[in-house]
Parts: C-alpha cells; sequence; structure tokens
C-alpha cells in the first residue's frame, strides 16, 4: 500500500492531461483576473486608505443622511388641490393624488433594500401563483399563455421605464381613463419615486420566479400529491402542505435572483427619469454608483461614498446567494420513483373555471407584458410626441435608427464586444463545464462556485471594479480604462454571461454516459481528443443554445455598457446609445431608443425560437 | 477490493465470475486504466501499466450498455480506433470490412446506432473493439442486455471468435453458465476477493472453497460433525446419519469432533449401490419437476431437505420414499468457518 500523500499525488498526475490542466488554469485565470479582483478591489478602496484598513468611509457613508435618512419620509401619497383662476377667483378645479413623489425616502441605501424586497415579495407571489396554475390546470388557449407569459423578459432597457411614466404619468393613459369617470374629471394620480420603479422591476422580473417555480412544480413527483390526496389533503391544504414545500428550492432561487437583479437594475431608474425628471427613482444605490462616475471627469476624482455603494451592493447581493445557494442544495429534495419521465399531474378545468383561469392568466399577461407592447408602440406612432395615446401609425423612427450613423456603429460596436466574449466564453466555460462535471481534481468545487457567481454579482461591481482595478495594474496598455475603456467591455459581457454558457453544456455533459467517452479513450484517443470528436457533437445542441443565450445577453447588457461606454461614447454599445437617446431632448429620440429596443427584442426572440428548435424545448436557464 | 490477484495466459479467454457488488467491473476498469488502483500493478505483456492513462494501453474494452457513439456510422465507430492510430485510409476501410465480415454485419456500414437491433449493437461494439487488435480484450458484462435466445447465440458467437483470433480476453459476468461455457479459466469473486481460481470443470466438479461449491451449479449442503479422518476418507455424523466424505481441499486439517459442511451436487445420487459400499440416504418426496434430462426430485429427510436429479424414466411421486447411494468422494466436506 503505498503511503496515503502519494498516492493522492499519483491519482491527481493521473487524472491531469494538457485539456484539462488547460481547462483548469484557464478557467482560474479567467475568473481572477475578470471577476475576482475587480470585484475585489472596489472593496480595497472603500476600506483601505494610506495603507491602513478603516472603516471611516463605510461609518461617514452610513451616516450621511443621503443613504440612511433618519427619520424617513413616509408620506407615500400626497393629494393636492389644483387651483385655477375663473373670474378673477381662485377656485380648486381638481386634484393631483401623487403616489411615491414626496416618499417614501429612506435614504440611497434603505431605499435601494426596500425596493429590492417588495420587488422579490411581489414577483415572487405573482410568479408562484401563475406557475401553479399553469403546473397543474389544463384549460383553453394555455399554449399561447406559456409563450406570452415570458414575453416580460424581452429587453427594453430604459424603455420599459419610460412606458411606464408615459401611462401613469399627469398626462398619460390611466388619468385620460379616470378623468372620463363621472365625478373624476378633474382627478390627476401620478406613479412616481420608489413604487413605480417596484412596479417596472416587478413586471420585469415576475418570469423568472414564474419559470423556476413552473420547472419544479413540474418535476415533483405525481405520487407525492397523490398520496396526499389519498391521506384526505386537498386544494389549498396540498398545495401548502406538499406542492409549495417541495417546489421551495426553485421558488427561492428565483426570488433571489429578483432580489440581486433589482438592487443592481439601472433601466428602471433612467428610464422613469426619462418620464418625469429626476426623483426619489433616483434616490437608489445604483443609480447613485452610476452618476457618480458617469460626472466624474477623471476616475480619481469618484468619491469614496460611490465605493462604499459598490461594497454594500456587494455585500448584500453576496449575502443573498450564498444564503439561497446553501439552503438549495440543502433541500436538493431527491424525489423517490425515479426512472423514465413520470408525466406531471394536470387537471382539466371545468364549469365557471374554465373561463376565470385564463381571464386571470390573460390579465396577468396583460399587466406584465404591456411595457413590451408599449415599448413597440412607441417605435412605430407617434405616441412619444403625441398626448395620452398614439394617435398615428410611423414607420419613420424605425427606419431613421437604420439610417443613424451613431445607430449602426454602436449596433455593430455591440456585435462585435459580444462575439468576441462569447467566443472567449466557450473556451473558458466548456472547458470548466467538463471539468466539474467529469473530473474530480481538487479545486472543482471551487470552480463550480465560480461557475454560478457571476450572477450573484451585481453588473455595476463588476464595472466599477473594471474601472478601478485595470485603472491601477494595466495603465497604458490595451485594457485601459482610461484609454481603451471599451476594450474591457469584451471582458465584463464575458464574466457576466458565461453562466449561460456554462449552464446548458453542463447539463448536457451529465445526459452522456461517461461510458461513451470511456470507450473512446479505451481505444487510444487522449482527453483533447474525447472532448472534441466524442463530447462535443453530442452536446452541440446545448452549447449552441447557451451560446445563442449568452450573446443575446450580451448585446442587452446594461450596467457595464454605461460605466464604461460613457467614457468613449464613440466605441459605446447599442445599450449606452439607447440610455443616451432616452434621455435626450431631440424630437423622437424616445421613439428612436424604442425602435433600438424592438431590434433587440427580435434578436431574443430569434435566439429563443432556434434554441427551441434545436434543444427541443421551451425551457430558459435561469437559476441559481 | 482486497488483493485481487491472477494472471490471464496469452491467447487465454478468463473469466471474472461473482455476484453483483463482488468488484469484478472494478477489476476490468483498472485493467483498462479507468480506475485507479490504491495499491497493486497491472502487468501488461511485462509491461507495468498501472499507472499509464487507458489511452496509452493497448487493452479494448466492450461495454455492458456498448457505448456506441449516437452520432457516428456503424463504419465511423468502428473506425474511430484506427484513426486514432492515424492508419492509412485504405487500411482503415480494410480493416474495418474485416471485421464486419468477422461479426457477420456485412452492408450495415451507413447505419446509425440507433437503427440497429440489440444483438447488431453487441457486434458493433465488439467489432470496434476487435478491429485494433488489442493485447487484451475486456468484456463487461457484454450479454447481459441481450434477450434469453440471442445471449446464447452470441455466446457460441463470442467463442467462435475468440478461438479463431486467439485473442487474449478478460471476461466479466455474473452469470455462472456464460462463465462456464465460455472460459478457459475462471475466477470466482466475492466481496471484492478472488476466491478460487481454475477450469470450468475443476470448479464445478471439486470446488476447493465452499462459496463456489454453494455459488456455482446447485448443491445440497449438509451441516454435520468430524467424527474421524482416515487418510482421505472423513467419517461424518449428519444429524443421525453417517456419512463417508472427503475433504474438498486436502490441505484442510480436521480433527474430531469439528462443525464441517458436507456437500454434495443433485446428480451424485445414484439409485444403485456402489461396488465397495457407500454413503446411503433416504428421503420422503415432496415435489417432482420434469426437467427434460432428468426428475428434479425434493425429499425431506433427517438430514434436511434435499434435491436429487433422478433419470426421466423414473416413476416416483410424492409420499414416497426414495433411497439412493453417493460415492464417498463426491461428498466434499469444508470446514465451517466462523
Amino acid at each position: 500500500m503505498l503511503p496515503l500523500g502519494t498516492l493522492r499525488l499519483k491519482r491527481l498526475v493521473y487524472g491531469l492531461d494538457a485539456f484539462v490542466v488547460f481547462s483548469v488554469v484557464a478557467s482560474a485565470t479567467f475568473f481572477t483576473l475578470f471577476l475576482l479582483l475587480p470585484v475585489f478591489s472596489t472593496i480595497v478602496v472603500a476600506l483601505v486608505e494610506g495603507g491602513q484598513v478603516t472603516l471611516k468611509y463605510f461609518v461617514s457613508t452610513l451616516g450621511d443622511p443621503e443613504y440612511v435618512r433618519v427619520p424617513p419620509l413616509l408620506e407615500v401619497v400626497r393629494v393636492e388641490p389644483v387651483y385655477r383662476f375663473i373670474n378673477g377667483s381662485l377656485v380648486i378645479s381638481g386634484y393631483v393624488v401623487s403616489i411615491g413623489r414626496y416618499g417614501p425616502d429612506f435614504g440611497k441605501l434603505l431605499n435601494s433594500l426596500v425596493v429590492s424586497t417588495f420587488t422579490t415579495i411581489f414577483a415572487t407571489a405573482l410568479g408562484v401563483a401563475t406557475a401553479f396554475v399553469m403546473a397543474r390546470y389544463r384549460f383553453p388557449g394555455k399554449s399561447v399563455f406559456r409563450v406570452l407569459l415570458v414575453v416580460p423578459l424581452l429587453a427594453t432597457p430604459f424603455v420599459n421605464g419610460y412606458v411606464i411614466g408615459r401611462v401613469f404619468g399627469r398626462d398619460g393613459l390611466i388619468n385620460t381613463l379616470i378623468r372620463r369617470i363621472p365625478g373624476l374629471e378633474g382627478v390627476t394620480v401620478e406613479l412616481v419615486g420608489l413604487p413605480a420603479v417596484i412596479l417596472v422591476q416587478t413586471l420585469s422580473f415576475f418570469p423568472i420566479v414564474y419559470l423556476n417555480a413552473y420547472a419544479s412544480m413540474v418535476n415533483i413527483d405525481p405520487s407525492l400529491e397523490e398520496q396526499a390526496e389519498n391521506l384526505g389533503s386537498r386544494g389549498f391544504k396540498l398545495f401548502r402542505t406538499v406542492t409549495l414545500p417541495l417546489s421551495l428550492p426553485g421558488i427561492s432561487a428565483g426570488a433571489a435572483l429578483v432580489f440581486i437583479f433589482s438592487l443592481e437594475d439601472l433601466g428602471a431608474p433612467i428610464g422613469i427619469k426619462a418620464a418625469f425628471g429626476l426623483g426619489l427613482h433616483n434616490k437608489l444605490l445604483s443609480y447613485d454608483v452610476y452618476d457618480h462616475f458617469r460626472k466624474a471627469y477623471a476616475l480619481e476624482l469618484v468619491s469614496r461614498s460611490a465605493y462604499v455603494s459598490t461594497s454594500i451592493m456587494l455585500l448584500i447581493a453576496a449575502a443573498v446567494f450564498l444564503a439561497v445557494r446553501s439552503y438549495v442544495s440543502l433541500r436538493q429534495y431527491a424525489m423517490l420513483s425515479k426512472g423514465g419521465r413520470w408525466s406531471p399531474r394536470v387537471r382539466e378545468v371545468s364549469g365557471f373555471r374554465r373561463v376565470l383561469l385564463p381571464l386571470l392568466i390573460a390579465l396577468v399577461v396583460i399587466a406584465t407584458s404591456f411595457p413590451q407592447v408599449g415599448t413597440v408602440v412607441m417605435a412605430f406612432s407617434n405616441w412619444s410626441i403625441a398626448g395620452a395615446t398614439p394617435t398615428e401609425f410611423r414607420v419613420e423612427y424605425f427606419l431613421s435608427i437604420v439610417r443613424d450613423v451613431d445607430m449602426v456603429r454602436a449596433a455593430a460596436n455591440s456585435t462585435r464586444y459580444s462575439a468576441l466574449a462569447l467566443l472567449l466564453m466557450l473556451v473558458v466555460g466548456s472547458g470548466l463545464a467538463y471539468v466539474t462535471s467529469r473530473r474530480k481534481v481538487p479545486g472543482s468545487s471551487v470552480l463550480d462556485l465560480l461557475a454560478t457567481l457571476p450572477i450573484a454579482v451585481p453588473g455595476i461591481v463588476v464595472g466599477v471594479g473594471y474601472l478601478t482595478f485595470f485603472n491601477t495594474y494595466f495603465r497604458g496598455t490595451a485594457l485601459s480604462p482610461v484609454d481603451h475603456p471599451t476594450n474591457l467591455l469584451v471582458f465584463t459581457y464575458a464574466a457576466r454571461r458565461i453562466p449561460f454558457v456554462i449552464r446548458p453544456i453542463y447539463a448536457g455533459i451529465q445526459q452522456v454516459h461517461v461510458s461513451l467517452e470511456e470507450a473512446a479513450q479505451n481505444l487510444g484517443a487522449g482527453r483533447a481528443r474525447v472532448y472534441l470528436t466524442v463530447l462535443l457533437p453530442l452536446i452541440a445542441g446545448n452549447a449552441v443554445a447557451g451560446a445563442l443565450t449568452a450573446f443575446v445577453y450580451s448585446m442587452n447588457e446594461v450596467s457595464t455598457s454605461l460605466l464604461l461606454g460613457a467614457r468613449d461614447p464613440e466605441r459605446a454599445p447599442l445599450t449606452y446609445w439607447i440610455s443616451d437617446r432616452i434621455g435626450g431632448q431631440t424630437l423622437g429620440s424616445v421613439a428612436a431608443a424604442a425602435a433600438a429596443c424592438v431590434l433587440l427584442m427580435s434578436l431574443q426572440v430569434a435566439s429563443i425560437a432556434l434554441s427551441n428548435v434545436i434543444l427541443k424545448q421551451r425551457v430558459a436557464f435561469l437559476g441559481v | 477490493m482486497d488483493r485481487v490477484s491472477a494472471r490471464v495466459e496469452r491467447g487465454e479467454f478468463f473469466t471474472f465470475l461473482g455476484p453483483s457488488g463482488c468488484g469484478k467491473t472494478t477489476t476490468l476498469r483498472i485493467i483498462a486504466g479507468l480506475e485507479l488502483p490504491d495499491s497493486g500493478r497491472v502487468i501488461i505483456d511485462g509491461e507495468d501499466v498501472t499507472y499509464l492513462p487507458p489511452y496509452k494501453r493497448d487493452t479494448a474494452m466492450v461495454f455492458q450498455n456498448y457505448a456506441l457513439w449516437p452520432h457516428m456510422t456503424v463504419f465511423e465507430n468502428i473506425a474511430y480506433g484506427l484513426k486514432v492510430r492515424k492508419l492509412p485510409k485504405e487500411e482503415i476501410r480494410r480493416r474495418v470490412k474485416e471485421v464486419l465480415e468477422l461479426v457477420r454485419l456485412e452492408g450495415l456500414e451507413s447505419r446509425y446506432p440507433t437503427q440497429l437491433s440489440g444483438g447488431q449493437q453487441q457486434r458493433v461494439a465488439l467489432a470496434r473493439a476487435l478491429v485494433v487488435q488489442p493485447k487484451v480484450l475486456l468484456l463487461d458484462e457484454p450479454l447481459s442486455n441481450l434477450d434469453a435466445k440471442l445471449r446464447v447465440e452470441m455466446r457460441e458467437e463470442l467463442k467462435r471468435l475468440q478461438r479463431k483470433l486467439r485473442i487474449t480476453t478478460i471476461y466479466v459476468t455474473h452469470d455462472q453458465d456464460e462463465a462456464m461455457a465460455l472460459s478457459d479459466r475462471i475466477a470466482v469473486m466475492n466481496l471484492g476477493r478472488v476466491v478460487e481460481v481454475g477450469k470450468p470443470d475443476e470448479l464445478y466438479r471439486r470446488p476447493r472453497s465452499f462459496f463456489v461449491a454453494t455459488f456455482i451449479g446447485r448443491s445440497n449442503v449438509l451441516k454435520c460433525r468430524a467424527m474421524e479422518v482416515r487418510g482421505e476418507e472423513i467419517i461424518l455424523e449428519c444429524s443421525g446419519v453417517r456419512l463417508v466424505a472427503t475433504a474438498a481441499d486436502t490441505s484442510t486439517r480436521l480433527s474430531p469432533g469439528d462443525m464441517v459442511y458436507a456437500v454434495f451436487r443433485p446428480h451424485s445420487a445414484r439409485l444403485d449401490p456402489l461396488p465397495g459400499g457407500a454413503n446411503e440416504l433416504s428421503g420422503t418426496v415432496s415435489l417432482v419437476s420434469y426437467a427434460g434430462e432428468h426428475l428434479e426430485v425434493r425429499l425431506e429427510s433427517p438430514v434436511g431437505k434435499l434435491l436429487v436429479y433422478l433419470p426421466p424414466d423414473f416413476r416416483v411421486s410424492v409420499g414416497d420414499v426414495v433411497k439412493f447411494y453417493l460415492s464417498w468422494d463426491d461428498v466434499l466436506v469444508y470446514p465451517v468457518v466462523e
């Protein structure tokens, strides 16, 4: 018997070959250089001064009423009379009901937490309810609803917030309807501030919970529910005691994602600002960081409080991520009856429910997808310059963007950065997926964690991290954020979107029986050859689907595109161009932004359709 | 696994036989290099290959699930190992053609594995391994996924091929009929150890270990006490019945009073008295089953329940008392290991 240490070493050497070594080294280098070090450096700036660790910036930021407001403003609704001179005297002609304009305001830090918490609660409630109905009942139009329910995932950066503004603004659609109600002619309602942000985010993030919850519920072994029914449990009791607990891992993964996405979201605050101007909806950590970096002439001039904000966002997101990750792995309920796909329990509904269920789901679809619908309407009509509703169909805005040199250049930039990022993601991601699923090398559990970590790191933190880290250590090189800020976008896209490549490839490898590879090795093929000739052809569908998703989500990327793009607008990507237009004052600039969003949505729809054809399934790869 | 040791001769058909979980597949995977042993070595043709990766050993394995690559045709599957060895295209084509003839699959080159029957898939897997002319052919329960009739056919086919090619073959199975029919020698494994190695007829007729005596074939087991040891003969007392028997393993040392197992095969039972005096047993028939070439008769006897095979024309029915004889060297004695 060999000594244990020697044996371990022998095993290790035996498991290694050029391919495995390359994969491990490439992944480790990639994540260290392009994710961990930049992100870590933001904390260093916030915590270290003159070589000494100091909490003084944290303390001063937390003591600043801008960040933590004591006492908070709690006036969520304010009703103000509108005065008018009639026959020389001032009379009240109506009332303005403002929701969110004068409060709540807890300061930027607490505002962010409040928004993320409420968004998560609302999105989860809506997502779980919808998932339950979709997973357990059969009713007319269900297959159509299944497609429509994921429409909110179509990216309409900034414009969705603007659409909400046009609907809930003083002269918006809602008020036009209210004024038609007898007795309410003089009443104007507006929704701004934090409630507006919560609304926009709930609508766009709800499908994340819905998809995760749906997948969990469909995968519940039907006999588990049947057993409970058999013992007398039914209806809501059955849901509460069996279905819900069993799908909790999926639901909590979805909810955690929503929380993190909400925390880092820039789209809603910028979009709402475009509709209402600056307001409480901009008193959020994400906007605060963005604003600091946007306004700074030199990176050295950025206030430390921006780094403190970044660090706090990172810590919150990391805490949520780690908590859910450990919870989900604790609760990986192994269903007992394995072997063969079961058919999930789907019940035919009858009577009034046959009408009620489609109606409820239709309401959800209408409510959640109207930002997307509104974006399309805005792109193809005069709505952006007309009143509450569009009055004529126009293609000129849409056509104008094609002739817009800046837009074409921005779109080309985005495509180039995304394509290069994709290449990087495929090289690093496929190797990493192989190593974590097939080889037991030391540190493969760390690689596994790194593979999902990018989901948890807010984009703004990545952006700030790159500005800090590469400005410190790569000054004067092609990776300097001062001289070539947009070069870095290739790496931020790759670092942020690589989970979209790794997950489907990993899942594909899991489905390939290991003996197929062993047979090839046994016939004399080295691991790289086995990977290329046996494994890769078998998981090609997964790889293509993952690549498509990663590419599209790179094209849609907002946070780092804005932070880095703003430093070199000539080479900035499309999302930066959209943010520039949505804030622009020229006639039709918002419609042009909407038109660009329509392009992005079309790209996304095409890629989803293509992956569905390739993978023959309608499942988005989302989840912690 | 614990100190598994076996030496396979060139050109031999060698089988690891044992119940599931006994470590036989692990042994095979260690030989192939798909797993590493904690200790010990694997030597092929004089070369120590223990720490050589699988692709540098000259072995070819047929997997239990065949492991045919679904994205490659039959031709591509079989040609894979030759391509890896960088043989010229012409030779690859010639050798694939030859091996397809050998396994009788001519004309199926362009099919995909999913378009083949189970038996055909199995032949492709075999052809893929044979075509590279490995030093050692490794077979991991290759017949277990086939139906009973096909299994017997493929068994004969496999034997024909192995005898023709004289290729050193290591086979793993839990099916003793298969092992008996195919092997030159068999290593019987249990609980991660090789219990006994021998030729099929040796293992069947004169197993040296109690495990093999009960694992291979059917046998009657009586718990007895040794009364007297007279050279090769051992006198036993089994529930009041006196039996003369012999030690299964000549190295076994027994003393009077030791508890032992006495084991005999059902077909050792004779109806006529044997010359020179023999063991005489009798029992009441409790079940008779017709099994073609013999009758399987279950008896209730003073020494316990017994199973004997009697000639098919023997007239017997439930309730009859049957008397039979056993030669002393057909009753094998094994010490009881506590």
